[in-house]
């Protein structure tokens, strides 16, 4: 390989652009959950955020140069993100509903937008934990995609009474979650 | 942040139920309180989480191609080859495991627990590419990887050999050794030395690979791709047209049937004018050689075993070349068995080399059925199977049917465990002071989930004299196991991949969810050298 120079050669910028490309995509895919739970949150409409994550692949690519390495890409990643998803509320229609670009914008800057809690690795036993009600409901809703009202429909209860199970069942979940042990401690 | 409103809000943005003034009310708090800022990403993760659980219990492969805007979902028995469970090792990130499910005591009636009926065979998501075709090939790195795998985006080292590898939007990459490459989605790579030839039909197209210097995209063709020491690229194409441009580079260009090229080591592409011949083909033909002498290896090998007085059973499944056949040849030498095997269901499938079908059982009413008489102390089960798909808390594979002392099942737990049981003595005194249940000579370390799609060699040898049971996976001993009274297994009526026993159907029926591509039963005990001597015979790599 090279040796260390003061200067560095054009050929040397030349490898780093293909690297840099590499090592963005790379951490892209490894990070695409994240990313994807980040800009869903923040818009409801499943196939504009699927375009928005791809808008997002794009730009982080052309722009992987500007990425340095160690620092953290989820971070990087959801900034660019950012940028998209607001691109893509400008665009809706106007009184569609969602959340403004003041709250977007908001939102975006937490830290825990990028920190994913470990202990969701645990989710699997806390959802053996449910009582089995609650994980009926939860079941419709996720395993078997249903929303709200169709899982009234199915269960003959009122819709209201669904949108407070799921509730109550996330909520068992959260507090199962917080007992678990934190993996990266 | 406890405020139980804000969390009602927040529930019922997050399952679609805000209206409008609740959603200005929403953002009101969200502007004003940094904890419920906070609040809102807690609860959006874990809501994306339970999504994310959902796709991968569902078995469904969600891989997105970034560049192409398609979004993939597939069932789990759509793509031929590629299957799901991958494979994570070597110079590959670790995804970590979730336990596995533990399991309940069906055969002595209890129905098992819900966690047993409802939850699925752990997959892991995220594979992009499968290894379709493998010949003699050495591997720098943690392990061996094996035809048929799965796998996710990261780096490959291969020292020698070649190895075709398919990735899941459908172009096919033949790779020879030595290369190093790196997978990075369903329909990139990067390949950093070593060449490659590679083939797109048209839902492939788009298809690239980054190179040192530059890249090149597929856009309906068949191309051969070299990458020297110093990063350099040569393209030959050979049918239809590829785009490249070089690092340094503003614009495509693009290159024709019988076009060679190449990107230089400052990122520039020039076409060469000269022609010469070109070498593509020979990859993909030293593979279909190589599979076929392992074929042929394994015709000779399994002749001589035919008409072995001790073979209770034998089927090669060779019938399978002629599809609708509905009878399997008993190849076994002897006269205790029925001399063919009936399929009553059951799909014909690829076996382990081109041109070698495999039978396999998915519906619940897919079965083959032999009869055996007379009742034999030693005993050897041998098979060549592929899991597609073990759902159910028991897949059987070879079940004798009456409920009598000496039934045996040679079945598998929905992680591929053993589980293999007889039944013990009819002296009713004597069963309930060992305990009433059945004997078990269950195991965990024998198939597994991330075997999905792979071929396994599997073997169980029992032993009523000495009261043992030992099971061997690819002619290696995987377990020995003790059981408390002498018993010889009675087969009568057997059943191959199902269960013809009603009266265990509580909960569901068992029928094997994978397919198999030989099966033997010696009425006596294979010790491991010879039940080695058979994987070996028999692999398909």
């Amino acid at each position: 390989m090279s040796l260390v120079t003061m200067e560095e050669s054009p050929k040397d910028n030349q490898m780093a652009d293909g690297q840099a490309i590499s090592l963005v995509q790379e951490q892209f895919l490894r990070h695409s959950d994240l990313i994807r739970g980040f800009i869903r949150s923040l818009l409801a409409d499943r196939t504009m955020a699927d375009d928005v994550l791809q808008e997002t692949f794009l730009t982080v690519t052309r722009k992987a140069s500007d990425f340095q390495a160690g620092t953290s890409f989820p971070k990087w990643a959801c900034s660019v993100a950012r940028y998209k998803v607001l691109e893509a509320r400008r665009a809706m229609r106007r009184g569609s509903l969602g959340l403004s670009e003041k709250v977007i914008e908001a939102l975006a800057v937490t830290e825990e937008a990028h920190h994913p809690d470990p202990r969701v690795e645990h989710l699997q036993e806390c959802l053996q934990e449910l009582p089995p009600s609650m994980r009926r409901v939860i079941d419709l809703r996720y395993e078997g995609d249903h929303p709200a009202p169709e899982i009234a429909s199915i269960t003959g209860w009122k819709v209201e009474a669904v949108y407070v199970a799921l509730s109550r069942a996330r909520k068992t979940l959260r507090n199962c979650l917080m007992n678990k042990p934190n993996p990266t401690q | 942040m406890n405020d139980s409103h804000f969390q009602g809000l927040l529930d019922l943005y997050i399952d679609g139920g805000l209206d409008a003034p609740e959603l200005v009310e929403f953002e009101g708090i969200l502007l004003s309180d940094q904890a419920a800022r906070v609040e809102f990403w807690r609860q959006s993760q874990l809501h994306h989480a339970l999504r994310r659980q959902a796709d991968e219990g569902r078995g469904e492969l969600v891989a997105q191609d970034f560049r192409k805007q398609r979004l993939f979902t597939r069932g789990r028995l759509a793509v031929a080859a590629a299957v799901v469970a991958a494979a994570v090792i070597g110079v590959w990130s670790q995804i970590p495991r979730s336990s596995e499910v533990p399991l309940g005591d069906a055969l002595a009636g209890h129905v098992p627990p819900a966690s047993e009926l409802t939850s699925l065979p752990e997959m892991e998501v995220g594979a992009v590419a499968v290894i379709s075709e493998l010949a003699e090939a050495e591997w720098a790195g943690a392990r061996p990887f094996r035809k048929g795998e799965a796998l996710e985006p990261g780096e490959l080292m291969l020292r020698s050999g070649k190895i075709g590898l398919t990735f899941f939007n459908g172009a096919h990459v033949t790779v020879e050794g030595p290369a190093l490459l790196k997978i990075l989605s369903e329909s990139s790579m990067v390949l950093t030395s070593g060449e490659v030839r590679i083939e797109c039909p048209e839902v492939a197209h788009g298809f690239t690979v980054i190179t040192p210097n530059g890249r090149v995209v597929d856009l309906g063709t068949v191309f051969s791709l070299s990458v020297g020491d110093e990063g350099s690229a040569e393209v030959r194409v050979v049918k239809g047209l590829v785009s490249m441009r070089g690092n340094t580079e503003q614009e495509d260009v693009e290159i024709r049937e019988r076009g060679v090229a190449t990107i230089d080591t400052k990122g520039h592409v020039h076409i060469n004018d000269k022609a010469t011949p070109l070498r593509d083909q020979e990859i993909t033909e030293s593979i279909r050689i190589n599979e076929q002498a392992n074929f042929k290896k394994w015709r000779e090998a399994s002749d001589r075993r035919v008409d072995d007085k001790d073979l209770l059973i034998y089927l090669r499944m060779l019938e399978g070349e002629s599809a609708m056949s509905k009878t399997l040849l008993n190849e076994g030498g002897s006269e205790a068995a029925s001399a063919t095997a009936a399929v009553i269901s059951g799909d014909w499938v690829s076996g382990r080399w081109p041109g070698k079908r495999a039978l396999s059982f998915h519906s619940a009413a897919d079965r083959a059925r032999v009869e055996i008489d007379g009742g034999y102390p030693q005993v050897t089960f041998l098979a060549w199977v592929k899991i597609s798909n073990f759902q159910r808390p028991f897949n059987a594979l070879f079940m004798s049917d009456r409920a009598i002392e000496g039934q045996v099942y040679w079945q598998f737990s929905k992680t591929g465990g053993s589980r293999f049981s007889t039944l013990p003595t009819a002296d009713m005194k004597k069963r309930r002071k060992m305990g009433g249940t059945t004997h078990r000579a269950w195991d965990e370390d024998m198939l597994r989930p991330s075997d999905n799609g792979l071929w396994r060699h599997i073997a169980t040898s029992y032993d009523a004299d000495q009261q043992l049971v030992i099971h061997y996976l690819d002619g290696k001993e995987v377990g020995r196991h003790t059981l408390p009274e002498h018993i010889p297994l009675f087969f009568g009526n057997a059943t191959i991949g199902n269960t013809s026993y009603a009266k265990q159907e509580a909960w569901g029926t068992r029928q094997f969810g994978g397919a198999v591509d030989e099966l033997a039963l010696y009425s006596k005990v294979l010790g491991p050298d010879l039940i080695a001597a058979f994987y070996e015979e028999g692999r398909p790599d």
